[in-house]
């Protein structure tokens, strides 16, 4: 297989602008927080999580809360499950889905920080591990490029469907690889894209988030 | 979509900051029906792409990869920019 040109960025050549495309994607972010059925003709959240082959048994132990605000694209713990007792960053938390299914792999001897920039995303997340009663889960504020997290501090960094909404990706890459302790793993699903996106279509912002 | 990268490109990029051992895990064709599922696309925007597209690209508009890498460990070599494996 030919590699492709890396179509994609270095920092200082983002092809939009990196704040206004925040805005776009918190905007979408907070309707899916909000209402998360809104106008979508398809079943989201349970549905999506099985079509996905996320098991049943995870998902039926999470509130609806938890469930009907998921938007992962793959399920980035089909073959590797996590270890009892790891540090977890998950990065895009959301409402908290896959931060919940990490707590519960690494048990409460592990901790999970699940870190998202959408402040709805962020109160229901929070809301959701309180329904939980889960005391080794933490949601935090914050950016992909800039994890509120210290150096080394995780054995693994989950992300499902995030990194294609991050301009910057070597910046998001630096930061994982900075959150991670030497040996540790990232593991994450994302979408992929074999052919060539057009210059125009990486300059429009509807083109990146949906 | 536009800011979703190819698999080799993946790749590249987390060899580039140092990870090893990239490994695509798993593909799944992700189809306008696939879309439709996904919160952030629209009927609006599933209409658009259901006249526009045509039907042979209708069931993959892109792939959903699971990708893994490692940090490597501590004293490790981390030049492996090449280092990706499809797992058979």
């Amino acid at each position: 297989m030919t590699t492709p040109p890396d179509t994609t960025t270095d920092r200082d050549e983002l092809p939009v602008d990196p704040e206004a495309l925040r805005g776009a994607v918190r905007t979408k972010y907070r309707e899916v927080a909000t209402d998360p059925r809104g106008e979508h003709h398809f079943h989201t959240g349970r549905y999506l999580a099985r079509h996905l082959g996320y098991y049943d048994r995870w998902v039926a132990a999470l509130p609806e809360p938890a469930v009907e605000s998921f938007a992962g694209i793959a399920n980035p713990f089909q073959l590797r499950a996590l270890r009892r007792g790891e540090h977890v960053v998950d990065v895009g938390s959301g409402a908290g889905f896959d931060t919940f299914i990490a707590a519960h792999q690494v048990g409460s001897g592990g901790r999970v920080v699940g870190v998202d920039m959408t402040p709805e995303m962020l109160a229901k997340a929070r809301a959701n591990a309180a329904l939980l009663e889960l005391d080794h889960v933490e949601f935090r504020e914050g950016l992909a490029e800039h994890l509120p997290v210290d150096d080394g501090w995780a054995d693994a960094v989950i992300s499902n469907g995030v990194f294609n909404l991050c301009p910057d990706k070597r910046a998001v890459f630096e930061e994982v690889v900075r959150v991670l302790r030497p040996g540790g793993v990232v593991q994450f699903a994302d979408i992929a894209n074999d052919n060539p996106v057009p210059p125009g279509a990486m300059r429009e912002i509807d083109l990146w988030t949906g | 979509v536009s800011g979703a990268l190819a698999e080799r490109v993946f790749a590249l990029k987390l060899g580039n900051v140092g990870f090893v051992d990239t490994q695509v895990l798993d593909r799944r064709p992700f189809g306008l029906d696939d879309a439709g599922r996904y919160p952030l696309f629209t009927p609006d925007l599933i209409t658009l792409m259901d006249d526009l597209l045509p039907p042979e690209r209708r069931d993959e508009v892109a792939v959903a990869v699971t990708l893994t890498a490692h940090r490597p460990p501590e004293g490790e070599a981390h030049d492996d920019a090449a280092g990706h494996h499809d797992r058979p």
